[in-house]
């Protein structure tokens, strides 16, 4: 072969390499985008946690102070924040399998229909749903209402609202069609012929889905699990409005260190410090449900 | 069309998409129109239409809900607004950060209608640069049903009696709620003596068992459904909450309550400076400070406005507190007295 030839062949970029460019430049911008509107602020962010702040300007500098702080003054609410963050994640993870199990092996066209509702209340706003819980738990909600009329109570129940339990239920309310979308999509994918074939080798209904389902939708259960554990940790609007008084969530404390106090320095190390131990949690739940659930 | 094209293209509209909002500011300058930047509800419509009236000038509204909130935007840069209000405790932080015009309103043609005593005040002495808007007092609103005693206290609201266990409300910022407790203790405000504030802190959660929640808003709507049953509350809320619930009433303590006043400022880089002056001297004027009290149910520091008010808010008693009654003005905070506060308010909230 002549030696301009083979040149010639060695420098043509071969289709797949030609791919390759083309796959890269089109992901150009998107990873642009995510360079500049995501690892950007957030890596300033993390570089402005160590700064300090003083009467509504800030100091730049490297001080260990704002993490000092929130060890010292907010370990109380952080262990609280992720407790009750697990717990909604739990319940919401639970409840969301059950109800997308129900829809994709036991309800037929019915179960359509009520997947088709419980994802609709995903385009109800977030600050309309905490509002009809105020609605329905308040003195004069609904549920009181109801059980003054059935002659269950005389004077209306004030333990039902501004509780660590109505945080749970409305955070619980809102993030239910967030958990039930990816385990559905992923029960969808096991197969019923498997479950049959169980139930044919005399497995019980509760056996076939340790051992056949779950391993199966593992990936969905932590995706769930952490959507909703993550989004509740970080929630500030919910305790706000219905939550106890003196059991402020860590997002409460973010809230008013940007917007009372304008001290960016301190809302960012209490953030970082939140996003490590909801890191950290979310691990461990990883580990556990993947060796729980495991294939046997 | 070739990869190459369509990524030249993508490129093109991308970046001109980018630079379009950069192309202009918030508000272009415009000489018929005044930007004004105030507290939510807080404007009379009424006031806007007799201003546009009278001089030509259209107004537009923009609103916030916090000092914190305008002090952020006006740091970012130009804004475009003409016209701010800022509380009394903030005004010498916004002096301080070069964030505000001077105005010179002793200059103006309707200064001699303010009273006298809010001529000079001390966030601002020589009136350099602001202007009374609206100023009030805070104190607490109970229900006489609820609890048919006369009230004369601050320990009421601090230490309340048993049939006020979870109902109490108070607010969610930690200067009003900690200032009013040193207020009753005895203490001036922005206190940062450490066995002041150790007191303050046990009083504080010796309370939190009758507290329903820390939460400046709504207030109005939690006292009349009678979800709490006394709260801390502004005299203007506490006025409205009383016309929707006639069993409430509004405390003036023998301790005295806590003074605000929320002040007219043009921010730094204003684009109509002359336009914003023209507004000022106009609320000075008795007529229009009326207007936006009649609205806002506030007094306005403007001698004269009282006969235009409408009879309900002349004869209101949150409006008109007793001669002898202490307001005491909160200086506003330093950064050690903030970060006190900021340690208060976290241990009673853990």
């Amino acid at each position: 072969m002549p030696e301009n030839l083979a040149t010639k062949l060695t420098a043509t970029p071969s289709p797949d390499g030609r791919s390759r460019i083309a796959t890269i430049v089109l992901l150009l911008p998107a990873f642009l985008v995510f360079l500049g509107l995501f690892v950007a602020p957030l890596s300033f962010f993390f570089v402005q946690s160590f700064w300090k702040a003083s009467i509504f300007s800030i100091v730049p500098g490297f001080y260990l102070d704002n993490y000092i702080e929130v060890f010292t003054q907010y370990s109380g609410p952080l262990l609280r924040t992720l407790d009750i963050a697990f717990l909604v994640a739990t319940v919401t993870t639970i409840l969301g399998f059950l109800f997308a199990y129900a829809v994709r092996f036991s309800l037929g066209s019915l179960g359509n229909v009520l997947l088709l509702t419980a994802l609709t209340t995903l385009f109800g706003g977030y600050l309309v749903k905490i509002y009809a819980w105020l609605t329905i738990l308040g003195v004069d909600g609904i549920l009181n209402s109801a059980l003054i009329r059935l002659g269950l109570i005389r004077q209306p129940l004030q333990i039902l609202l501004y509780n660590t339990g109505a945080v749970v239920v409305t955070l619980t309310h809102y993030l239910l069609p967030l958990a039930i979308l990816p385990i559905y999509g992923a029960l969808r994918e096991v197969d019923e012929t498997e479950l049959a074939a169980a139930r044919d080798m005399g497995a019980s209904g509760g056996r076939a889905m340790r051992d056949i389902v779950l391993p199966q939708i593992r990936p969905a259960l932590l995706a769930s699990f952490g959507l909703c554990f993550l989004l509740a940790a970080g929630d500030y609007v919910t305790p706000a409005l219905v939550g106890s008084p003196g059991r402020a969530m860590f997002g409460n404390f973010i809230q008013e260190q940007f917007s009372l106090r304008m001290n960016t320095p301190e809302g960012a190390a209490m953030s970082f410090t939140l996003i490590a131990a909801s890191l950290a949690l979310l691990c461990v739940v990883g580990f556990v449900i993947n060796r729980v659930f495991r294939a046997r | 069309m070739s990869l190459k094209t369509a990524l030249m293209a993508f490129g093109l509209g991308a970046a001109t998409l980018a630079a379009a909002p950069l192309a202009q500011p918030a508000h272009a300058a415009d000489a018929g129109v005044l930007h004004i930047f105030n507290w939510t509800d807080y404007t009379a419509p009424d006031l806007l239409k007799k201003f546009t009236a009278e001089t030509g000038i259209k107004v537009t509204l923009d609103t916030y809900d916090s000092n914190e909130t305008l002090l952020a935007k006006l740091k970012a840069g130009t804004t475009g607004y003409d016209l701010v209000i800022v509380s009394d405790d903030f005004v010498k932080i916004f002096v301080s950060q070069n964030l505000l015009e001077k105005v010179d309103a002793s200059t103006m043609s309707n200064f001699g209608n303010l009273e006298p005593r809010w001529k000079t005040r001390f966030w601002d002495p020589t009136a350099e640069y602001t202007v009374p808007w609206q100023w009030g007092t805070t104190s607490f609103t109970y229900d006489t049903k609820v609890y048919p005693q006369p009230v004369d206290s601050l320990g009421t609201l601090f230490k309340p009696p048993a049939v006020f266990k979870g109902q109490v409300g108070m607010f969610g910022s930690p200067s009003e709620v900690i200032n009013l407790a040193l207020l009753y203790l005895g203490y001036p405000p922005c206190d940062t003596d450490p066995a002041h504030l150790k007191e303050t802190l046990a009083l504080l959660q010796a309370q939190k068992p009758f507290v329903k929640l820390y939460n400046s808003d709504g207030i109005i709507d939690r006292l009349t459904a009678g979800e709490v049953t006394m709260s801390e509350q502004w005299s203007g809320d506490a006025m409205r909450a009383r016309q929707a619930k006639a069993s409430l009433h509004y405390v003036y303590a023998k301790e005295g309550g806590a003074g605000w006043m929320d002040n007219l400022a043009i921010p730094v880089g204003a684009p109509d400076v002359d336009n914003a002056k023209k507004f000022i001297n106009f609320m000075m004027d008795p007529q229009n400070a009326a207007i936006e009290s009649n609205f806002a149910g506030y007094q306005n520091g403007v001698a004269g406005s009282n006969k235009y008010l409408l009879p309900a808010m002349a004869t209101a008693p949150e409006f008109n507190p007793p001669a002898d009654y202490k307001i005491v003005f909160s200086p506003g905070c330093d950064a050690k007295a903030t970060k006190d506060f900021d340690r208060i308010w976290t241990l009673i909230r853990k």
